[in-house]
């Protein structure tokens, strides 16, 4: 039974609503609807109601939640941790509720980064929530997050050299769909079993050693396809393998072990940088270490976190000789300047390698 | 027939040719400025190099970079279409085999290019905005009402250049303003924007970068030798400036068309056919991408700038 007039939504960050909207259906009883789909629109509306300097995150969530709440939606959830992205849900309930959106606004993990938090902001709004519940529930959604993780993490490096192309696509939006209707842990961990089948059984051609590209930086960015002009699609299309750090449960975990991030980082930072910076860091350090050809670093228009973390990116590079490009997006950032610097990149790794271009 | 190769570099500003022969020595160049129409200034440098070009050669192969690459890519049916860093380093590296850095400055952008033994290692382009660009230094000139040849030597006279925030043009101007009107000499804010504009490219595209010498220095603003010399004493090394600097994109598409084993048969008559392009904003979804269609006298020959097949063209 879901609870009458409430309609929630999560904002578009890569696929992950769909954990989101798991969480509020099964703990809250909420419907939930997914937000209409980014375009530039949701990227206008949501900068000309927020402050000019802040990041971008701000204003695509924002932009989000007012095109949901013109299609009624009336609850609109955001995580409440990281940087001070945590904070955003108050801000942004003010500039929904002045303009006219009567909303309520869920901040998922209350400024306090622990699943038991994630169980008191819960049960505070439904009292019946049961801790049994909740735990069956936050395991399964648990589960999803580190199988999608994977077998995305799997699909970005092979998806270059598929023969038929668009098969990794395919199998992947059909777990998403399948896999939400998943009851418990188990059952989502069988659905992932059967499409992981699937998908490693797709026909590559890979060749032994093709170009790779690590993708590292702030989470929206970097996981949001739209934000960063579809970089994934672009690199695959020229045949790079792509690593990529910097999801959800890769920054679920490094949230949770700052300490070991620092720790991993080769000496290169000493005490938290802040939010996913630190992972940013120790995961850069792997990377150039492996071999890496080249590391492109992303993060959104004047995020603090990822700006510090770039000036100790700079002495990676130089130390370990591995070439890094810096992105930044806005809300008016142009594909071709992004394919143009892709380009020359890739060019430039290609002449490293003493091949023809 | 021998076989020549050609190389277009269309920028914001000014649009380069040069035609090369087998061992990259050039046949016919030209050098005239975009004028906001970007075949029209192509159509002129093809006819100046027609004209310039020996009969024994045949143009077997072209490329295009710059901003505009794509759209004359298209419609010469360039073999290669390159983006403006590889073919500036390419270009170069033909010339100045032993170049380590190149700087690079130009109407709308700039970048820095970190080569060692003669591959490209590292660059950088600048972000988000065009301060400290080409633009930057001529809208300044026609503000104090110099021309650009006078505003170097007026530069160069100074010896107590004001000091310019560079960091922003908006800033820079409304600093600029200010010096003018507080008593600075024009010699001395001239001498200053010029070292603002090395300051800001060094803090802002060469930021961590290792500059090593030889370092050679290109783009429009490369003309501009109170800027050359702000930066020999900025980095305490001499920078040269090739006289050609200005064709090194043009000629590194050349030299990379030369690799490329596809040939064809290029007609400078090309000229004379009438190419027409329309913007058009696609209303499927509030994306409104903005799509370009190139026809060939009357018929579509491409169109691209859609996100997805809704915005397809037939």
């Amino acid at each position: 039974m879901s609870v009458t007039g409430k309609l929630a939504c999560a904002p578009q960050i890569g696929d992950y609503h769909i954990i989101a909207d798991m969480l509020i259906e099964r703990c809250l009883n909420y419907k939930t609807m997914r937000c209409p789909p980014m375009t530039k629109r949701t990227l206008e509306i949501g900068a000309r109601h927020s402050p000019d300097m802040i990041c971008t995150p701000f204003k695509t969530t924002l932009g989000n939640f007012i095109e949901a709440a013109e299609q009624g939606a009336n609850v609109f959830i955001m995580p409440g941790v990281g940087c001070r992205l945590g904070f955003y849900d108050i801000l942004q309930k003010q500039i929904l509720d002045d303009l006219g959106y009567e909303c309520e606004m869920i901040a998922l993990f209350e400024y306090i980064p622990t699943v038991k938090r994630l169980y008191t902001s819960l049960s505070a709004i439904n009292p019946d929530l049961t801790k049994e519940d909740f735990d069956t529930v936050f395991a399964t959604i648990a589960r999803i997050t580190l199988d999608m993780d994977k077998l995305a993490d799997f699909i970005r490096r092979n998806r270059a050299f598929e023969i038929n192309k668009g098969e990794y696509e395919k199998y992947y939006r059909a777990y998403l769909d399948e896999v939400t209707s998943a009851e418990n842990a188990a059952a989502a961990e069988s659905i992932g079993a059967a499409y992981k089948e699937k998908i490693e059984s797709v026909a590559i051609n890979k060749p032994n050693n093709p170009i790779r590209i690590g993708m590292i930086g702030e989470i929206a960015a970097v996981v949001e396809p739209f934000m960063n002009c579809y970089m994934e699609k672009w690199l695959s299309n020229h045949g790079v393998e792509i690593i990529r750090v910097g999801d959800l449960s890769t920054m679920a975990v490094a949230i949770f072990t700052v300490d070991e991030q620092v720790k991993n980082s080769g000496g290169y930072v000493d005490y938290n940088i802040g939010s996913t910076a630190n992972d940013a860091i120790a995961n850069a350090y792997k990377m150039a270490q492996s071999g890496i050809d080249g590391i492109i670093h992303i993060k959104p228009s004047s995020c603090s976190p990822e700006i510090t973390a770039m000036s100790i990116l700079q002495n990676i590079s130089r130390d370990h000789d591995v070439p890094f490009m810096y992105m930044t997006y806005d809300t008016e950032t142009s594909e071709a300047g992004v394919h143009t610097r892709l380009e020359a990149f890739i060019d430039m790794i290609t002449m490293k390698r003493g091949l023809q271009i | 027939m021998k076989k020549a190769y050609l190389g277009i570099d269309i920028g914001s500003i000014s649009t380069k040719g040069i035609v090369i022969d087998e061992n990259n020595n050039t046949l016919a160049d030209s050098y005239l400025w975009t004028l906001g129409n970007p075949i029209q200034a192509v159509k002129n440098v093809l006819n100046e190099i027609a004209g310039k070009m020996d009969g024994s050669y045949t143009v077997v192969n072209i490329g295009t970079t710059g901003s505009a690459r794509k759209l004359i890519g298209t419609v010469l049916g360039a073999q290669v279409v390159k983006n403006e860093i590889t073919a500036h380093a390419v270009g170069t590296l033909s010339v100045v085999p032993d170049v380590k850095t190149i700087l690079e400055i130009g109407g709308q952008d700039s970048k820095i290019i970190l080569i060692n033994q003669g591959v490209v290692m590292d660059y950088a382009m600048n972000t988000l905005c065009a301060a400290g660009t080409g633009s930057f230094l001529t809208s300044q000139a026609k503000r104090l009402d110099l021309d650009l040849d006078d505003f170097a030597s007026l530069a160069l006279t100074s010896e107590n250049p004001a000091k310019i925030a560079a960091r922003c043009t908006v800033f820079a101007e409304s600093d600029l303003v200010h010096k003018a009107q507080i008593g600075h000499s024009k010699a001395d804010i001239v001498a200053g924007l010029c070292r603002a504009i090395v300051m800001n490219y060094l803090n802002n595209v060469g930021k961590g970068k290792q500059i090593k010498s030889p370092v050679v220095f290109q783009g429009g603003v490369s003309k501009n030798s109170a800027v050359v010399k702000e930066f020999e004493k900025e980095l305490q090394m001499p920078v040269h400036v090739d006289p050609n600097g200005h064709l090194m994109g043009a000629l590194g598409v050349a030299v990379l068309c030369k690799a490329s084993k596809e040939e064809t048969s290029f007609d400078f008559s090309i000229t004379d056919i009438d190419f027409v392009t329309k913007g058009i904003e696609c209303t499927h979804c509030p994306n409104n991408c903005e799509i370009i269609c190139v026809y060939k006298n009357g018929t579509l020959l491409d169109a691209w700038g859609n996100r997805c097949e809704q915005g397809a063209q037939k």
